[in-house]
């Protein structure tokens, strides 16, 4: 047992708590990188799988709340576990070995939530890879333009001359993230083409 | 006519990458006015390819506009980031750590070698050495040429020349353990004759059947009763210990055996 109860650490995703995130990578991390290695993955993999339950996790709690009839460390293994089941599937990579490492029953992860399938996952995951390597003002203006903030305030905020330069500037830089986007390896893989 | 020219005109611009970018992020945020609209749609019917550009606009602003999401995915990256360099701090530690020990392991080393021992003067020590190293190699020799006798691996004998027998008078209370045999631990020598009578330069050997597992020692006295020399934590089942660097006269030795006196004799050297 940790520092944090399970309900603890629900709460402290919700609200984004650092200390609680850096608790469950380092006591949950290990387990999953164990599941990912023993199935053919490598650390990157069970880094990016681990980075996809959180978040899927994070949805999870903040949409409706979470009631667990098994521990916080089970239901996370589970949404891993298939993620890593459905990732594997889609590249048509080596069967998924059943792993006893938790002992505990658990609870079986839904995985109809349309939000949390793997592929959107993974496609927001290229997205945030290319968001935050853009120009620390697109990355501002487009957060401000779809936080709705007028493009008056957000030209006055930045610095820029005008609100028309801050719309230009608001084009070329979505204009530059899809490109990116569009180009990235992984992006053509995670496309939904049910 | 008119509407056919301008149906072309909205394909020709449609094409232009620069401005299917535009147009579909317009189309994504409601921007495009009512005839804008309704062009648009008939273009993205007879060009199908542009609903995956549309698909993935509409999603990236959906993330887009995921602002706390965005926060928690920073978190996130720093957590990596953080835990990352935790592990490669750990690694430098392990590192650090196992550099210091070999290097205190060398410098013990350096400073006591195998065979050194604290019975040994510094001062006699330091002429004794080329004396000790030649018969050192001529106890190699001799044993590599002696089946049956083996070299302790990890010592050599450790003498003291200062405590060297000067003469052949008796030494009262170790004259009367001469021949001493208990079995203790089961040890017992083979052939033993408890007098021992040698040629300077002569080997003196022993040996036993017994495993004694490290737990036996090997001690040599001189007629005042000083060690002259010893071997501890002996593993192999015999022993051969030249007496190159002895002068003549009166020596007792003795076996002890998980600190039980097991043996007792004397060695005469003599011309």
């Amino acid at each position: 047992m940790g520092p944090f109860s399970d309900s603890k650490l629900i709460d402290g995703i919700i609200k984004k708590r650092r200390a609680v995130i850096h608790f469950m990578y380092k006591d949950y991390f290990p387990l999953i990188l164990a599941l990912i290695e023993k199935n053919s993955g490598t650390f990157q993999d069970a880094e990016d799988i681990f980075q996809d339950g959180l978040v899927a996790l994070y949805l999870r709690c903040r949409e409706s709340e979470l009631v667990l009839n098994c521990s916080l460390r089970s239901y996370f293994y589970s949404i891993c576990r298939n993620l890593w089941l459905q990732r594997l599937e889609r590249k048509h990579r080596l069967v998924f070995q059943p792993d006893l490492l938790v002992n505990e029953n658990e609870e079986i992860y839904n995985t109809k939530e349309s939000f949390t399938r793997e592929q959107k996952l993974a496609r927001h995951r290229v997205f945030w890879r290319h968001f935050k390597t853009l120009p620390e003002d697109c990355q501002n203006i487009l957060l401000m333009y779809f936080d709705k903030i007028p493009f008056r305030e957000v030209a006055e905020k930045l610095g820029f001359s005008d609100e028309n330069y801050a719309k230009v500037r608001k084009y070329l830089c979505k204009k530059l993230l899809l490109k990116r986007v569009k180009k990235d390896p992984e992006y053509p893989n995670c496309i939904d083409h049910e | 006519m008119l509407k056919k020219i301008l149906n072309i005109l909205i394909v020709s611009t449609m094409n232009d990458n620069e401005n299917i970018y535009k147009w579909i992020s317009r189309y994504n945020e409601g921007e495009l006015n009512g005839k804008e609209m309704d062009e648009f749609l008939k273009i993205l019917s007879s060009n199908p390819e542009i609903r995956s550009d549309i698909e993935l606009d509409k999603e990236l602003t959906e993330f887009l506009q995921d602002k706390d999401l965005i926060e928690f995915r920073r978190i996130l990256d720093q957590a990596r980031v953080n835990r990352r360099r935790g592990f490669g701090m750990n690694c430098l530690l392990i590192a650090a750590l196992l550099t210091a020990l070999v290097a205190f392991g060398g410098f013990w080393l350096y400073q006591n070698p195998f065979g050194k021992h604290p019975m040994i003067k510094n001062g006699v020590a330091e002429t004794l050495d080329k004396q000790k190293s030649k018969a050192e190699n001529s106890e190699s020799v001799f044993l590599r040429n002696a089946p049956g006798f083996s070299v302790a691996p990890f010592s050599k004998y450790n003498l003291s020349c200062d405590n060297l027998a000067a003469n052949f008078r008796p030494l009262g209370y170790m004259e009367g353990m001469v021949g001493v045999v208990s079995r203790a631990g089961n040890f017992h020598l083979l052939s033993l004759n408890s007098q021992i009578t040698i040629i300077p330069g002569d080997t003196l050997r022993f040996r036993w059947e017994e495993d004694v597992g490290g737990h036996l020692s090997f001690l040599v006295m001189n007629n005042r009763g000083e060690f002259v020399a010893s071997r501890d934590s002996i593993f192999q089942s015999s022993l051969a210990i030249p007496t190159i660097l002895w002068t003549e006269g009166l020596y007792y030795w003795k076996f002890i055996h998980r600190d039980n006196l097991v043996s007792v004799g004397k060695i005469i050297i003599r011309r």
